[in-house]
């Protein structure tokens, strides 16, 4: 079996997503759905329904007025509060084990997911621009693909990549060391399973064009990309690969914020991060 | 930050990739300890900043400083190295962290007449820094090998 191969069959043995995730990421991405709407999705699946209500009268929401319908919970929540919550509490359990590779311990992937998710999603607040209500899930699902690459590739050529980054981190960050080494990247990777999840393409883009220089992408590719470089700033996810990642000369004013916004936008993902990691707390 | 006077104890900080570990050590009384800072300067926050002060260069460095003082040391005794500030690959330093952080301890040690005894920082690769406080000895690994400090 070729590395592909393995790795595509990996990729149709993770578990999917609750089918509501993916439709609810097509209603937040869609300016016409209501509140109703995403009521309707979610009352269709029970353990949601029950989850989502849980949720929505939980400390971290606190009020005096109990919420009883799915309809209030989604005005109280919010729909991409919504979908942040069943996406991350789905792939908690897979981004929570080491990755010896990338020099991850355990709950290092996780807690630079959710760092980076955090980080799109605080970006929204300094650009004054309407933030996509999916920009903290694509950031939370940006690194997926190290969890399948990792295991599919052999520890040898995983060093390999990892020669090519030491010897000049200048010239090969670990993704352009991924792509000499495999012809492809962790950002592909996590590109199919976002693919075979349902995901909508904003979200696919921004898995697979994360590290990518190029400037024509969305608004949500960028926001993860900036969100990335935040999250390693605050030092979450260095690993072995150190601050070894690209920004294309643009960013910064296609995101529209200055130097100083960018350095509280990582103190203000600080403070947060340990708070919001408890929202996918079961 | 940690600061010891135990002899025995091993200050380490992981994960050092923009951020700077600033290590201070006074010999004579055996105190040492380590600030792991992210970000420079304390200003980009407003007054939220007040309730981590550990988290900036310019209001981190000086609370180590004074707790070191508070077990004996003396900034005449103290030696002080740093480690840390890596750089993001990009064609412009926008987002370049690691070098601000760099730049801000040197600003506050030569306004303060402390010199820097060793130091290594920028490049992409990460770091962790460790100082044995009873024998001063500092130094950093960086992908699997040791360097001293």
């Amino acid at each position: 079996m070729t590395l592909m191969e393995r790795i595509m069959r990996m990729i149709d043995e993770l578990s999917p997503l609750p089918a509501t995730a993916p439709r609810l990421a097509e209603a937040l991405a869609d300016p016409g759905a209501s509140v109703g709407d995403i009521a309707a999705m979610i009352e269709y699946d029970q353990a949601l329904t029950l989850d989502i209500l849980k949720y929505a009268n939980s400390a971290a929401f606190a009020s005096s007025r109990t919420i009883a319908t799915v309809k209030d919970a989604v005005i109280r929540l919010g729909g991409a509060r919504i979908l942040e919550r069943v996406v991350g509490r789905h792939v908690k359990g897979s981004l929570c084990p080491p990755l010896a590779s990338y020099g991850y311990a355990e709950e290092d992937l996780w807690r630079h997911s959710v760092a980076a998710a955090v980080a799109a999603e605080e970006l929204g607040t300094f650009t004054k621009q309407a933030s996509s209500g999916l920009s903290f899930t694509a950031a939370l699902l940006h690194d997926i693909g190290k969890l399948v690459l990792t295991r599919a590739a052999p520890l040898e050529s995983m060093e390999m990549v990892f020669k090519l980054v030491f010897a000049d981190s200048r010239t090969h960050t670990c993704e352009e060391a991924e792509r000499d080494i495999f012809g492809f990247s962790h950002a592909d990777i996590g590109a199919s399973i976002a693919l075979s999840w349902n995901l909508p393409e904003t979200i696919v883009e921004a898995i697979r064009r994360h590290h990518s220089a190029d400037p024509a992408c969305g608004p949500v590719t960028d926001a993860v990309r900036v969100a990335n470089i935040a999250a390693r700033s605050i030092g979450e996810g260095i690993g072995r690969e150190g601050m070894s990642l690209s920004a294309d000369a643009g960013l910064s004013l296609r995101v529209n914020i200055t130097r100083e916004q960018f350095e509280a936008l990582c103190a203000h993902t600080r403070r947060r991060l340990q708070t919001v990691m408890t929202m996918f707390d079961r | 930050m940690k600061v010891s006077a135990s002899p025995g104890d091993v200050i380490v900080t992981h994960a050092l990739g923009s951020c700077i570990g600033v290590a201070i050590h006074d010999a004579t009384v055996r105190v040492g300890g380590i600030l792991h800072y992210m970000l420079p300067l304390s200003s980009v926050d407003g007054t939220k900043a007040e309730l981590n002060p550990l988290m900036f260069g310019d209001t981190g460095i000086p609370l180590l400083f004074e707790e070191a003082y508070k077990h004996g040391a003396t900034k005449e005794n103290l030696r002080v190295v740093m480690a840390g500030g890596a750089q993001v690959f990009a064609d412009n330093d926008f987002f370049d962290i690691g070098k601000r952080n760099t730049v801000i301890a040197r600003k506050l040690f030569w306004k303060n007449n402390v010199l820097i005894a060793a130091e290594n920082v920028g490049g992409h690769a990460p770091r962790t820094m460790y100082l044995e406080v009873g024998a001063g000895v500092t130094y950093f690994t960086s992908r699997g090998e040791r360097f001293e400090l």
